[in-house]
């Protein structure tokens, strides 16, 4: 077994030197799943359960105090468990559940039954991210053995995962020889989703539960004719140099993990006049891009989508150009709060397809009102995340809108394109206050989204502390649904749909400017038990 | 030993537009091999004409090409490659031979499944082959893609609290077990156990008037290339492993001064039974090598040598640019073995030279010469037969795993054109025989440029 890591964090810190008395934690480590209890886990540093899931926690400074679980058995996702520690008391009873990570392996075959070596499976996971339905890889790859044989370890278990044979599309060099005529082509390796499905519409889910190891997960691939691309790079309007990458745009290579720092592979580069031609593609849709790196950041970048239908397609044309720098105003919504003058505002671009280098973080602080700008690059998604500091002189303070023209895109993706950014950031927000089971999560929706997707990235969710309250960050007036779950809370199409349906049981309160809104929950709503769809 | 087994029957050749057709089957069992990749590339041209996959039988058929001479490569993965130059044929039957595999399982002394450990199969020349296993949580590990040779299995490190410093062999280092790969074989049941056993601390001090740290590595006797310990030190401090097993050691030092100098030294260390607390290593070994680069036409270009040392010395492989007709002196070496290789600076020329040098005892004593030279060919003759037409020869890479098949002439000519310098094998194979290179091949050196003249005899009893 591998070591787990795990964090055992203590907050608010007591005020004074001196030594205090300290409490206890008890409590027992559950199979999400089966509901039984996990034996030899790790709960913290030298402390694991005992053969009835048993573990202690002793010597605690009192306060509210977390217990952060981060480990290898259990996909590292922070599960979290607040707790309030009395001195010279044992709180006794808490229930952690989670979820052992399991194992998926099958075999990689072709139409003949032969197998196929060499080759990389993805588990690819789906989740609501920068306001659209994506797809990642979730838990890594693993690549077939001389015998077709694949196994993916520590694989999230509860989620909907589909596996991806998709062969990695790196050039060797600039112009491919393959032969002029289709027919005297290898066949292309398609990407091929488990059992044999060409787009994850056909594909078949897997949901591991607790710890499950799943075999005979054999994919069948899919061939196709090898079909080519013949295509100019172009810089400043001529041919020119530059480096190439291809992504299937209909499979998660398209997507960068969230939070990750990787780009993938680049190929080697045209020749000064431009000329690619890309080899092996099968009928989908593939992204071309062009791009120029210096140092860590990318100079020059274009990318064209192109259909592969049943031909090869010529003559195609990608310009590469410099990021446009997108003026961005920065401006109180009303009128200024009194500590205006300590405003320090941040606005980070990350990069939400997988092509370019992830933008360097733009850490510049900015007075309020105020303006900036930063580089985007043309055709790129990036999720923007604005913020505001220090947070104790605003207390009171949203994002109320990030508008792009004439359209909002708040909670979505950004795309460049003409205009000025406008950030404008409200100071009456309020507050919902909820009384709810100890330990309960809080979810707080806003009443008017329009689809899941928004809801994904405008919704709220906190813990309840063992006395039973939670209150949440600074939200917009307005109303929203408030909601008590014992359910873990992910950004899944699965978790976000129950959510959705889920609203109906929840209690509806409207926050006033700079007002508390209190709720009690006394019903606390599993969401595995909400009928999906 | 390896053995190539080929076998090409009823070889029809055909005129007018050119038709190649055929079976590839598995060298060790006869059984066809589907998707073998099939690439035809005119001779002389520089992408393949055509590019086809093996059914479901073995079998390829490619017509109406235009007639002229080709060049088919037939590839796929854990299999040996093999490219044949000829014109259009019907006919033919070609043998791959499928690489190897080892599997097993890795516990300790008690019979507990050891993960993680990196379990790698090592040649005699102590190179890693095939893939490296981190073994699963089961401890069940499994090499495969080993190429026909001698292989010897062996956990390089394992991880976690009962991490002993040391390699161990299968099944035990006193007698480990060598498996011949000579096509297709699966080794199943390689089962380690890392013994208990007793083990050993080992301290050393640097003598070194100029160094001010000084990094030790550890490596075993046997498999140099893997260090056991590594640790950087003030050169008044000493350097200390615990958790050694027995077994013959050497200790590897690199001094670095103010000056940036660097001096070195080694000790061999046999530990037995006992601590060893008391080892001295003087940094007073320093060695020297001399490098000549010759050309042959139309070969114009310097040469770009590498020296990566064979032992695990920390540090990054030393390069040098050598120009003809001039001796270039490379100072300040670590006393280590080094592999040597050598690239031309510019041109279709390929470079070659010996592939490894000892200077663990002395300096060497000449220069070490690295010729350019061109592709080269061979040009021979099959004698002592009416029926040449009736054979094929082959001719493999001496430190490889590829083939090329020609076809003699009705005279008994045969050529290999466009053969990059080095060492090989040829042999004449006739129909259903099953050929061991080792008996029955002859060893050339083609050095590039002018061709070699070869003369080969039918083998013995084939027909």
């Amino acid at each position: 077994m591998k070591i787990a890591i795990i964090l055992a964090v203590a907050t608010l810190p007591l005020l004074g030197q001196t030594p205090q008395p300290v409490g206890a934690v008890s409590g027992r480590v559950l199979d999400a799943d089966s509901g039984g209890p996990i034996a030899d886990f790790p709960v913290a540093n030298n402390v694991r359960t005992d053969d009835r899931g048993n573990f202690k926690l002793s010597g605690i400074k009192p306060g509210v105090f977390q217990i952060r679980l981060l480990g290898q058995r259990v996909w590292p996702e922070l599960n979290i468990t607040t707790v309030n520690v009395i001195a010279g008391q044992e709180v006794t009873g808490v229930e952690i559940r989670v979820r052992l990570d399991g194992e998926i392996s099958g075999r990689v075959l072709d139409q003949n039954k032969d197998p196929v070596s060499g080759v990389p499976v993805h588990a690819i996971g789906r989740e609501y991210y920068a306001g659209a339905l994506r797809y990642f890889a979730d838990t890594g790859t693993a690549v077939t053995n001389d015998r077709g044989e694949y196994v993916l370890r520590d694989v999230r278990a509860g989620r909907s995962l589909l596996l991806l044979m998709e062969k990695r599309k790196v050039y060797e060099k600039a112009i491919s020889d393959a032969p002029a005529d289709v027919e005297l082509r290898l066949p292309a390796y398609r990407a091929t989703y488990y059992p044999n499905a060409s787009s994850t519409g056909e594909a078949t889910f897997v949901t591991l539960r607790s710890g499950e190891h799943r075999t005979g997960m054999d994919i069948q691939v899919l061939r196709s004719p090898g079909f080519c691309v013949d295509a100019t790079l172009m810089a400043d309007g001529a041919p020119a140099s530059l480096n190439f990458k291809v992504t299937d745009e209909l499979t998660s290579s398209a997507n960068l993990i969230p939070g990750s720092s990787s780009s993938g592979p680049i190929a080697v580069s045209s020749g000064p006049d431009g000329k690619i031609r890309l080899c092996d593609l099968y009928p989908g849709q593939f992204r071309i891009a062009a791009l120029r790196r210096a140092g860590s950041s990318t100079e020059l970048f274009g990318a064209v989508s192109v259909m592969i239908g049943k031909e090869d397609v010529h003559n195609l044309r990608v310009m590469a150009t410099a990021p446009a720098m997108i003026p961005t105003e920065v401006v109180w919504d009303g009128s200024a709060p009194d500590a205006a003058a300590q405003a320090q505002f941040t606005l980070l671009s990350q990069s939400v397809t997988n092509d370019v280098m992830p933008t360097s973080a733009g850490r510049t602080r900015y007075p309020v009102p105020g303006t900036l700008s930063f580089p985007a690059l043309p055709g790129v998604e990036y999720l923007l995340q604005p913020s505001l500091a220090p947070p104790a002189a605003f207390p009171n303070s949203y994002i109320k809108d990030i508008t792009y023209g004439p359209l909002t895109v708040l909670n979505q993706a950004f795309r460049a394109a003409a205009g000025t950014l406008r950030v404008s950031i409200a100071n009456d927000g309020g507050f919902v206050n909820a009384t709810s089971p100890p330990g309960a999560q809080i979810l707080i929706l806003p009443v008017a989204v329009a689809n899941e997707a928004i809801l994904a990235a405008a919704m709220v969710s906190g813990q309840a502390d063992s006395t039973g309250s939670y209150t949440s960050r600074s939200l917009a007036p307005g109303k929203y649904y408030v909601l008590a779950t014992d359910s873990l809370i992910d950004r899944t199409p699965e978790c976000i749909g129950r959510i959705w349906k889920a609203r109906t049981r929840a209690q509806e309160v409207e926050i006033a400017p700079t007002v508390t809104a209190t709720v009690k929950l006394s019903e606390v709503v599993s969401l595995s038990l909400v009928n999906n769809r | 030993m390896w053995r190539i087994v080929l076998i090409v029957s009823a070889f029809i050749r055909l005129t007018g537009a050119t038709t190649f057709a055929g079976r590839v089957v598995e060298d060790h069992s006869g059984n066809p091999i589907p998707r073998v990749e099939v690439r035809i590339t005119r001779i002389h041209a520089s992408g393949p004409s055509a590019e086809l996959e093996t059914d479901a039988d073995g079998r390829f058929r490619i017509s109406e090409l235009p007639d002229s001479e080709y060049t088919i490569r037939f590839s796929k993965a854990d299999h040996s490659a093999v490219e044949i130059t000829t014109h259009g044929r019907a006919g033919m039957l070609l043998w791959l031979t499928r690489f190897g595999a080892i599997s097993g399982k890795i516990s300790d002394f008690e019979g507990h499944p050891i993960a993680n450990a990196q379990v790698a199969a090592l040649t005699p020349s102590e190179e890693i082959a095939g893939t490296v296993d981190m073994n699963a949580p089961s401890g069940e590990y499994r090499i495969y893609g080993l190429r026909p040779g001698s292989y010897r299995v062996a956990v390089l490190t394992s991880g976690g609290v009962r991490s002993r410093r040391g390699i161990a062999l299968y099944p035990n280092n006193s007698a480990p077990r060598d498996f011949t790969v000579s096509g297709g074989e699966e080794y199943t049941g390689a089962d380690i156990s890392l013994a208990a056993g007793p083990v050993f601390r080992l301290t050393a001090r640097a003598e070194s008037t100029e160094a001010r740290s000084v990094l030790f590595t550890l490596v075993s006797a046997e498999h140099p290339g893997r260090q056991l310990a590594q640790q950087l030190v003030p050169v008044d401090r000493p350097f200390t492993v615990e958790s050694v097993v027995p077994g013959n050691y050497e200790l590897l030092a690199s001094g670095t001064s103010p000056t940036n100098s660097s001096s070195f030294g080694r000790a061999p260390v046999n530990l037995v039974a006992a601590n060893l607390d008391d080892i001295h290593v003087r940094l007073d070994q320093v060695r020297s090598a001399s490098f000549s680069l010759q050309l042959r036409e139309p070969c114009v270009a310097d040469a770009l040598v590498e020296l990566k040392t064979i032992e695990a010395w920390l540090g990054r492989p030393t390069s040098v640019t050598i120009h003809a007709g001039k001796l270039v002196d490379l100072t300040a070496l670590a006393p280590a073995r080094y592999s040597i290789s050598a690239e031309p600076s510019r041109g279709d020329c390929y470079a070659t030279v010996t592939r490894e040098i000892d200077l663990t005892r002395d300096s060497a004593s000449k220069p070490v010469e690295i010729v350019l030279a061109p592709l080269g060919s061979i040009q021979g003759y099959l004698t002592g037969t009416a029926r040449a037409v009736d054979y094929v020869v082959v001719l493999t890479s001496r430190y490889g795993s590829w083939q090329r098949i020609c076809f003699p002439d009705a005279s008994g000519e045969f050529e290999f054109s466009a053969v990059p310098p080095g060492s090989y094998l040829a042999f004449a194979a006739g129909r259903d025989v099953h050929w061991a290179p080792s008996r029955q091949a002859t060893a050339l050196e083609v050095s590039g440029g002018t061709p070699v003249t070869l003369q080969l005899h039918p083998p013995d009893g084939s027909r």
